[in-house]
């Protein structure tokens, strides 16, 4: 698997990193980087997805979404640009801040082309909102560590029940949720 | 205005009071995550009334009392003191302008909101105000600046920096007629010795107690810096009033007791995490700090000296007279006390207790067994948020265990802590 | 060679992000390193046993562990964050110069 996404980039000097993101889950599938780069796909993979996830979610309240966006990140000593593929999978892609925008959007247009190809048509299993919510409240949570006894807290359900997200009820789901949202701060959660 | 001359700490017992009224030093860690469990447990408005009710209760006589010392006779002498006292205790700048028929009061820096933003203000929006105790003060400040009792004024945060605005702002009003009276009679110098036992020594006491004059000596000139915030140790430290959480404490368990009595077990276990991670972030930090290196001598990797550092910290800070039973290196910790601010005021203010519930304490030994063995001190690790998340995210390799407690009428509080098989 | 160069800098354990550095540089060894201090602007608090404070007019403090070495420079909470880190390297690098040519001129 990896060598064919490495096959795919083959070639491209500028190009520092690529992360493909499962959506709806957020879930890495597969990553390519320079030998020298120190990143872990698993790390940053969930974060591009979101990211993109609450992208579209702005620009279809702007009236303004289409499936060919993308998101351009010009940061520090990198240019990283997310786009979306299909709606199975998001592609994050890292090239070096001084390579040439314009080069940039073809190599980023040819490599979609490509992975399109090479990525799987999937069938995105229905996976249990209580696991997704739970999966989201982790990686956002601040002190992640209590994260989970505060839901318990908030909504009763004992931290037992709370361990096992895909046997939550749907009572239970709408009260995982409310606590979720309360902790974070947030007035929906776009997952 | 010498503060640092009221403070003193109560012989053999290392509870620590600021003229009359019990006070410990706590850091951020500890103060935004006990309130945050306040708030977990009884929702965003029942938890910042009862946050608000327990500032205004305990900051009252501090107040009036210190007022006194100082011999202030005009409102305008009281108002200041309050203010100066505020900042001195690490809580920022709260300037109140109010009467006996309301008024407002402006905080800039104050150490929940200030220390909210830097540690979780990136992460997560805030949907409520935070400084529930600078409200509780501005109120009791008005009152006592008025020469009005207890309970006449009430105040509300309506502008906040945790909720992104530049300052803080608090509308000070007279309370509704008839409304419930916000403070109970005060745990004073004499209640909190009546509640102590028979003081006794551990395994190097001599040690321990050279190690907290020192830091007791050092920590008596420390006060709040030109914002009115005491930046020391990595962590920001307030001078904090023991009737504020130990009534936030109690009377959230009470009321959980009453209405969702499934979840005590979980409330328990965050109020004994909040003293987790203030020991492990506090504690840590003044091991790791060149004053330490300077006093004491850097830590190595004995974990038995690591224990007594920690003991000698929590006497300094005015948790109590915390003394070394026993400790077994990687196997088994026992920490034993003839006092501690918790059992103290629960058994002034609830009677006695029918299960041990000094969670702060709980907590602490827990931490102090993972600062002796799970943190490489010759490293110098930044204790951040990340480090700690990341070193307990996965549980603890240890079980916890209070076996007498003050509060339930024994003759010392004793935790163990010991090995999971 | 530039002091900072020689150095290794890191960031210390601290509640705002880096405000706290951290090196070890044996200036006590250095004759008149407290003049030179003086020298630079900076006024001294009281000490604490093996530790010595000092602190600028920016409120920015420099401290020193005199049995083992260990300085901090503890930077002044207005510092903003991205000139946290080029600050207190020019600090200690104007401390260990000035202390250093003190030195030699003595």
């Amino acid at each position: 698997m990896t060598t064919q996404l490495a096959d795919i980039v083959t070639g491209i000097p500028s190009l520092r990193g690529v992360f493909v993101t499962a959506m709806p889950d957020c879930l890495l599938y597969d990553s390519w980087c320079r030998p020298e780069e120190e990143w872990i796909g698993e790390d940053v993979a969930s974060y591009f997805g979101d990211l993109v996830r609450a992208n579209r979610e702005g620009l279809k309240s702007l009236g303004a979404w289409s499936s060919e966006m993308q998101v351009t990140i010009e940061s520090g000593n990198i240019l990283l640009v997310l786009r979306e593929l299909a709606t199975d999978f998001v592609v994050a892609l890292a090239f070096e801040r001084n390579a040439p925008l314009g080069m940039i959007r073809l190599h980023v247009k040819r490599l979609a082309d490509s992975l399109l190809d090479y990525l799987p048509k999937v069938a995105p299993e229905d996976r249990p909102r209580g696991v997704r919510v739970t999966e989201f409240l982790m990686r956002y949570a601040p002190d992640s560590h209590a994260a989970m006894r505060r839901v318990a807290l908030r909504t009763g359900i004992p931290i037992a029940t709370l361990e096992q997200p895909a046997d939550l009820s749907t009572e239970q789901v709408a009260l995982l949720e409310t606590a979720v949202r309360d902790i974070l701060g947030l007035e929906a959660l776009n997952i | 205005m010498d503060f640092a001359k009221l403070r003193h700490y109560l012989p053999e017992q290392d509870l620590m009071l600021l003229g009359k009224t019990p006070v410990v030093y706590h850091c951020q860690h500890f103060n935004l995550f006990l309130d945050q469990t306040i708030d977990d447990a009884l929702g965003p408005t029942d938890g910042a009334e009862l946050r608000l009710r327990a500032a205004h209760e305990a900051a009252y006589p501090l107040i009036k009392s210190v007022c006194a010392a100082f011999g202030a006779s005009t409102p305008a002498e009281r108002a200041h003191i309050a203010e100066r006292l505020f900042s001195v205790m690490g809580h920022g700048t709260l300037q109140a302008d109010a009467t006996a028929t309301g008024g407002q009061a402006l905080g800039h820096h104050l150490h929940y909101g200030y220390a909210w933003r830097e540690k979780y203000g990136e992460r997560v929006r805030r949907l409520h105000p935070v400084d529930g105790f600078a409200a509780g003060y501005a109120a009791a400040a008005a009152e006592v600046s008025a020469n009005l009792p207890c309970g006449s004024l009430v105040s509300k945060e309506t502008s906040c920096i945790a909720l992104r605005a530049p300052h803080c702002e608090f509308k000070i009003i007279p309370a509704a007629t008839g409304v419930e009276c916000a403070a109970r009679a005060p745990v004073e110098a004499e209640e909190y010795l009546a509640n102590t036992r028979r003081s006794f020594g551990g395994k190097h006491e001599t040690q321990i107690t050279e190690i907290a004059d020192g830091l007791k000596q050092f920590t008596a000139g420390v006060a709040g810096d030109e914002r009115g915030l005491v930046q020391a140790f990595g962590v920001l430290v307030t001078m904090h009033l023991t009737g504020y959480y130990n009534r936030i404490s109690y009377d959230a368990v009470k009321e959980i007791q009453r209405v969702a009595p499934q979840s005590v077990g979980v409330l328990e276990d965050l109020l004994r995490e909040s003293g987790h991670v203030c020991v492990f972030r506090t504690f840590g930090g003044i091991l790791l700090s060149p004053e330490w290196e300077a006093m004491v001598g850097a830590p190595g990797e004995d974990p038995e000296q690591v224990v007594v550092g920690c003991l000698a910290i929590a006497r300094a800070l005015g948790f109590g007279h915390w003394t070394l039973a026993e400790f077994a290196p990687g196997k088994r910790l026992v920490v034993r006390t003839s006092s501690t601010y918790e059992s103290a005021d629960y058994l002034t203010r609830y009677g006695t207790a029918t299960s041990p519930n000094e969670y702060f304490f709980q907590g602490a030994a827990l931490a102090i067994m993972q600062l002796a063995h799970r943190v490489s001190w010759r490293s110098r690790p930044e204790l951040t948020s990340e480090y700690y998340d990341e070193l307990f995210r996965k549980g603890v390799p240890w079980t916890l265990k209070q076996t007498s407690c003050i509060a339930c009428g024994d003759d010392v509080s004793e935790v163990i802590i010991s090995a999971k098989d | 060679m530039g002091a900072e160069e020689e150095l290794e800098l890191r960031p210390a354990n601290g509640c705002i992000k880096n405000l706290t550095w951290e090196c070890h540089a044996n200036l006590a060894a250095l004759p008149g390193f407290l003049v030179s201090l003086t020298e630079l602007g900076y006024v001294e608090s009281a000490p604490l046993a093996q530790l010595r404070r000092f602190t600028n007019a920016s409120g920015d403090e420099f401290v020193i562990v005199l049995t083992s070495g260990r300085c901090q420079v503890r930077l002044s909470y207005l510092t903003p964050g991205p000139e946290r880190e080029q600050r207190a390297r020019a600090i200690l690098n104007d401390v260990l110069t000035h202390c250093r040519t003190a030195a030699l001129v003595s």
